[in-house]
């Protein structure tokens, strides 16, 4: 099998450890020496914290502290500091953490957990967006008007309300668009907040050795994240935390945010700076830890008879729960990108983010546009079908195309958009779209098709960057190390790939370092967003130039001819015109020995970075700006056999197709999309939070909050179109998210075509279907 | 009669060794064979029986280890995914590309390694029911039928 | 991780079972018989359990076996629901059973403890009703031998100490013509099992001595088999609907209004379950 460089299927580099056990995540470090801390978590949604009795919780042997919020009096954030990372005064959902206990074992911690004694005073519940919005509803945050804004420009809270985000995007003619209308359609959707279920739990470990340097390993997609806002809320010196984070069980975005780390943090602390180790149980990753958000949304679409976008209004309020997070900064993603890739000259969006009584939340795969993508491509298929047209027809016909501009008056061309059109034609025969929509099989059987179309861009600090380093070894072979974390969809062999083919060698002769230490490891912003490979690769690229650069300069003294006259491939520099005349790398990576003996040169240590240029924020009034270098687009279908006696359905196929550009590792690639795409059909046919009257968290667990399961999976089919980036690493954007994007949306288009009715509240189990038939007269 | 009273020692034997460890009786096995074993191939995930990531074999039989207490294993033979060395299913997980995390990974290799050997002709209806017993965040599912299904002999 | 303490035993024979459990009782020791124990377990660590001891009876050769004699089959209440499964002796309890929880818990879920359980489901107690099983009883007095009609109300009203041996099936019944139905709130569960979750409605029926034999779990918040229903659906001449409409008003209690499932929607997969009932057992 080739083995050097890219579009080639390179199984994972940490494979042989993954199946053999031998893979250490971050609960695997198993140490004598370690204490085990347990939170004690909110029971109500919203409840004044009257008392909080430690004396019973204290006389259990073992028992080494006990933190309450009132010992650590910060508010804390990424956009808006509103948080307190344990509860003062008051808490705003459930499962919010309280205190933490620190004690000699975890069963020690948590037997003193359930021992301590929480006073509260309920209070009135805001359980819903629809709900934060009403004037007379109870506050979540009475102080809102005082909290400390941390990206100003990017957050636009309004004190006395609920309100926290308020994001409008306006382009074009609105009145003008209405009046070019002939057909208009409008709908309401309400979309649930949903969990992230990485099955490693979120958890963290900490340490504060005897000179104040902070230790904390956790299992996170953003070391650096942790090292920024740890040593920024416990005034420490940035260079005196140091984050560690092994192999990723798993993140979606869940791990995006600094959570646990901060309660570690202060475990530590109160015990004298030993080491701690906290970790969430499944209950508490679903309801302490932040969720999903969730959305009601209204969209109005107007169209010309032949089908052509006239005009569009949207308003999009996210549920962002107790606290702001990422949450404010996905309402803005979600603007930015609300018009779908559709050519839509003449729109508004407004787009909030309200606080409630339910779980915060934070990134979660997409950035949540999965949400706002199934409001959109239901209106799609409404209005198709208001028009009478064929919704893949209305699609394609309005398909954005370089040249045009996005919602944010971005221009579009061939590199930072793609080619929607060729994915929607590839779909088209891959799904067998011209069979129909919707085919009666007998015996009370259909067989439907649902589309969407998906695009996404990041939504990355104007300043985000990476760095890479390349060690030579003394065998020739090399040591790749990045700041990007490896949580599952292999970019850490994908990087060494991208360094293989612009050295041409053997990707197994490149290792790459898996643990991430913000000590020793070169930045990187987040492992998020899409943007690893094409961040992360960029600098790979330049740190690859580098590497050669340095190697043609010691190859051409010993080769004894200008660098400019060399190549480097297959681990030697050689003579372009005489392969044949050549040094191998390893004579002279680690300086060059003559044959008489001296030596020149050193290790060869090649340094790269990236900074995406051109990001500018979006203008409060009208949404000007830019998010992100680029956008990855695709459509995708699903069909489904719907069972019209008992509402119930078999998904048979579900199809991708997407522009990635350059695929740089097919089958890894071919996993990502499809892994995606499998979240979304669990979000879009049975995930949901649900919560009591109260606002309690009713199904925290997998036995009754259910994911898809083997056999439940229809037949994938997934292609790639390649119309290259010419800023991404050899061509490729970033897909790693998209793949769930459209498909809760092709699902209900297929079911409402199935049972025809208007499927518009996700998830769509079976009994939903059935109260929506019968809503109809069905 | 077998009494456990208090914290104590236990016997197991695990991948083959005969191990002597220290155990509550209300451990679980789980707890045990990470805590006091080291053998952190076994993943915490749920600990509520509805995810598989803990699953080992209990007599060549897949189990479920969070809900398993270490003393009810004592006089059982324990596998857990350290035990198994260069069996098909490991490669043929690598070959399918049947993890991305690996989080689930030990889990389901450990009930995918029983159904191979309990029932090495399983149709698809049994290996989808055996199969269901355990939970993956990352894949589609595709991937690790396809890695299974490459180890049962074909009838 | 279960944060207390508590003693465990495994007896060798039933009589040091009972025996061991009234000792403990004296001392002001609440013990639990210990089968599979999944909800043992998982109920301690959600601290919905406290037991002091566990009696872990997979130890008692009796309770392990299988046996078929004098026209019955006994099955050991410490049998596995994979075990009963694979040893495919009762296909009707195959049925009930092979769709509890998973595969890989049904190979630590005792039949014992699927009957006494607190999760009110009890999917394998279905089997019994309909097959009017006769269960195996030991305490200190004794052993005592019931019809499950005698002692299975709501739930298995056993006293304080009770020890379920286990369960003898008549031979006609093994072989009887049923119909086994499971909904979950994702959709219809087939057999082999090819979905988990706990059920909207799960019924078992069975064809014996030419009537329709029915019980019923999820509808309400207990498993039950009512004698009304099975009058209403063994009613000659009565049109199919209308028997199904009768039969839904005279359930025992009101029907379960969960997040599984709204009382509606459960009551309209009760009815084409009672339908297809009727269709297949008619
Ligand atoms: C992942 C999962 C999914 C589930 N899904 C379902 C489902 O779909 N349908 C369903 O019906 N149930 C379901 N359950 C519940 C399950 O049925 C119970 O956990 C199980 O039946 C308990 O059996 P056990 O042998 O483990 O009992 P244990 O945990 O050992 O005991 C349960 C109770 O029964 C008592 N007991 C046990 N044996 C005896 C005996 N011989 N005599 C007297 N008392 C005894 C115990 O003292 C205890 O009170 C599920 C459980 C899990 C873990
Ligand atoms: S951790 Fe044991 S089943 Fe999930
Ligand atoms: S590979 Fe991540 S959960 Fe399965």
């Amino acid at each position: 099998m080739n083995t050097v460089g890219i579009g080639i299927s390179i199984p994972k580099k940490e494979s042989n450890d993954k199946v053999t056990g031998r893979a250490k995540y971050n609960t695997d470090h198993i140490r004598p020496e370690l204490l085990h801390a347990w939170m004690v978590t909110s029971i109500y949604a919203h409840a004044r914290i009257k008392s909080i009795d430690l004396a019973k919780a204290y006389k259990i042997t073992g028992v080494r502290a006990i933190v309450t919020g009132d010992s650590c009096p910060i508010l804390c954030g990424p956009a808006i500091e509103d948080w307190s990372p344990l509860a003062r005064g008051k808490v705003r959902y459930f499962g919010e953490p309280i205190a933490v206990v620190v004690g000699d074992s975890e069963a020690i911690a948590k037997e003193a957990a359930g021992l301590v004694q929480v006073e509260y005073e309920p209070l009135p519940v805001v359980n819903s967006p629809a709900q934060a919005f009403q004037a007379d509803s109870p506050k979540v945050h009475e102080d809102l008007a005082i909290y400390e804004i941390v990206q100003a420009g990017t957050i636009f809270p309004q004190p006395g309300t609920n309100i926290l985000q308020h994001v409008k995007v306006k382009k074009g003619d609105l009145q003008k668009g209405w009046q070019e209308s002939e057909v208009v359609v409008e709908a309401s959707y309400s979309l649930p907040q949903a969990n992230h279920i990485a099955m490693e739990p979120r958890n963290a470990r900490a340490e504060i050795k005897p000179d104040g340097q902070v230790i904390i390993d956790s299992s996170t997609q953003g070391p650096f994240n942790i090292q920024k806002f740890i040593s920024k809320y416990f005034k420490l010196d940035n260079s005196k935390v140091t984050v560690r984070a092994p192999l990723v069980g798993g993140g979606f975005g869940g791990k995006t945010t600094v959570h646990v780390e901060f309660i570690a943090y202060l475990a530590s602390r109160a015990v004298g700076g030993r080491p701690v180790k906290l970790v969430e149980s499944r209950e508490q990753d679903m309801t302490s830890s932040p969720c999903m958000l969730g959305l009601q949304a209204s969209i109005k679409l107007g169209a010309a008879k032949d089908g052509t976008l006239k005009a569009g209004e949207f308003t999009l309020i996210t549920d962002v729960g107790a606290y702001c997070d990422s949450g404010s900064e996905m309402a803005r993603g979600m603007a930015a990108d609300c018009s779908g890739p559709y050519r839509l000259d003449n729109l508004h969006c407004d787009a909030y983010s309200v606080y409630t009584n339910h779980t915060f939340v934070t990134a979660f795969r997409s950035f949540s546009r999965l949400s706002s993508t199934f409001a959109l491509e239901r209106t799609m298929d409404k209005l198709a079908f208001a028009l009478g047209m064929d919704p893949l027809e209305l699609r394609k016909k309005n398909a954005l195309r370089p040249g045009d501009t996005s919602p944010t008056m971005v221009r579009l061309n061939k590199n930072n958009f793609g080619n929607l059109e060729a994915c929607l034609e590839k779909l088209k025969t891959l799904i067998n779209w011209d069979e129909g929509v919707r085919v009666e099989l007998g015996n009370g059987k259909v067989r439907a098709k649902g589309a969407a179309c998906l695009w996404k861009t990041s939504s990355s600090s104007p300043n985000a960057h990476s760095s890479a380093i390349i060690i030579i070894n003394d065998d020739g072979t090399l040591n790749l190390s990045v700041g990007a974390v490896e949580i599952g969809p292999g970019s850490k062999t994908c990087l060494a790939q991208i360094l293989a083919e612009k050295l041409r060698m053997d990707v197994n002769k490149i290792h790459v370092i898996m643990e991430v230490d913000t000590s020793a490891s070169p930045h990187h912003w987040k492992t998020v967003a899409s943007m690893t490979n094409y961040m992360v690769g960029n600098a790979v690229l330049e740190a690859a130039r580098d590497f050669i650069r340095q190697l043609k300069t010691i190859g051409g003294i010993v080769l004894k001819c200008p660098a400019e006259m060399l190549e480097v491939g297959s681990g030697r520099v050689y003579l372009r015109e005489d392969p044949e005349i050549f040094v191998d790398i390893k004579e002279i990576g680690s300086g060059y020995q003559y044959p008489e003996g001296n030596a020149i040169g050193g290790q060869i240590i090649g340094r790269g970075n990236f900074i995406m240029p051109h990001l500018l924020p979006m203008d409060p009034s009208t949404g000007r700006g830019r998010l992100g270098p680029a956008w990855a687009v695709g459509a995708q279908a699903v069909e489904v056999e719907f069972n019209q006696r008992d509402f119930s359905y078999k998904i048979v196929r579900a199809a991708t197709v997407m522009d990635a550009g350059k695929v740089l590792n097919p089958k890894g690639a071919r996993g990502v999309v499809m892994g995606g795409m499998s979240m979304g059909l669990g979000y879009g046919s049975r995930e949901a939070a649900k919560y009591s009257t109260g606002g309690q968290r009713e199904n925290p667990q997998l036995r009754t909050y259910h994911l898809l399961r083997l056999g439940e999976n229809p037949q994938y089919l997934v292609e790639f179109v390649e119309t290259p980036d010419i800023n991404g690493p050899y061509g490729m954007r970033g897909i790693a998210e998209h793949g769930i994007i459209g498909i809760p949306a092709a699902l209900a288009n297929a079911l409402s075509a199935a049972a025809q009715a208007d499927l518009d509240c996700p998830p769509l189990t079976p009994q939903a279907i059935w109260q929506a038939c019968k809503g109809a007269g069905k | 009669m077998r009494s456990m009273l208090r914290e104590g020692f236990l016997e197991l034997d695990v991948n083959g060794e005969h191990r002597k460890v220290v155990a509550r009786p209300a451990d679980t096995l789980l707890h045990v064979l990470r805590e006091r074993l080291g053998l952190t191939g076994a993943k915490p995930s749920c600990k509520n029986g509805d995810c598989g990531a803990c699953t080992v074999l209990v007599d060549g039989w897949p189990i479920k280890s969070c809900l398993m207490l270490a003393v009810e294993a004592e006089g059982h033979l324990i596998t857990t995914v350290e035990g198994l060395k260069n069996t098909p299913i490991q490669k043929s997980f690598v070959d399918n590309f049947a993890f991305q995390c690996g989080y689930c990974t030990s889990g389901f290799l450990m009930n995918c390694h029983a159904l191979a050997q309990i029932h090495p002709q399983a149709s698809y209806a049994t290996m989808r029911e055996w199969l269901q017993s355990n939970l993956c965040r990352c894949t589609s599912y595709e991937e690790i039928t396809q890695a299974m299904e490459n180890v049962l002999l074909k009838t | 991780m279960i944060p207390f303490d508590f003693e465990y035993y495994r007896p060798e024979t039933a009589t040091e079972a009972v025996t061991l459990y009234t000792d403990l009782a004296g001392r002001g020791k609440n013990a639990r018989y210990f089968g599979g124990g999944t909800e043992i377990i998982s109920f301690c660590r959600l601290y919905q359990l406290y037991p002091h001891a566990v009696i872990d009876i997979k130890g008692i050769p009796e309770l392990n076996t299988f046996e078929q004699k004098n026209g019955k089959l006994f099955i050991g209440a410490a049998k596995t629901l994979s075990q009963i499964q694979e040893s495919n002796l009762f296909p009707l309890l195959n049925y009930c059973g092979g769709r509890v929880a998973d595969h890989t818990i049904r190979n630590k879920i005792t039949l014992g403890g699927n009957l006494c359980a607190m999760i009110p489901y009890r999917e394998t107690s279905l089997a019994l009703l309909v097959s009017e099983a006769e269960l195996v009883i030991q305490n200190r007095k004794g052993k005592k031998i019931l019809p499950i009609s005698e002692i299975f109300h709501e739930s298995l009203r056993l006293e304080d100490g009770d020890l379920l041996m286990g369960v003898h099936i008549r031979e006609e019944c093994l072989g009887a013509p049923f119909v086994c139905l499971k909904k979950t709130s994702d959709g219809n569960v087939g057999y082999p099992q090819d979905r988990v979750g706990y059920p909207v409605v799960s019924v078992a029926a069975m064809r014996a001595d030419n009537k329709i034999q029915a019980a019923f779990s999820g509808v309400c918040i207990f498993p039950f088999r009512s004698r009304t229903v099975e009058e209403v659906f063994n009613k000659s001449n009565l049109p199919r609907e209308e028997k199904i409409r009768q039969a839904v008003e005279v359930i025992p209690a009101a029907i379960h209004d969960d997040m599984i499932s709204s009382a509606g929607y459960r009551e309209f997969v009760l009815k084409s379950m009672m339908a297809e009932i009727l269709e297949r057992l008619e």
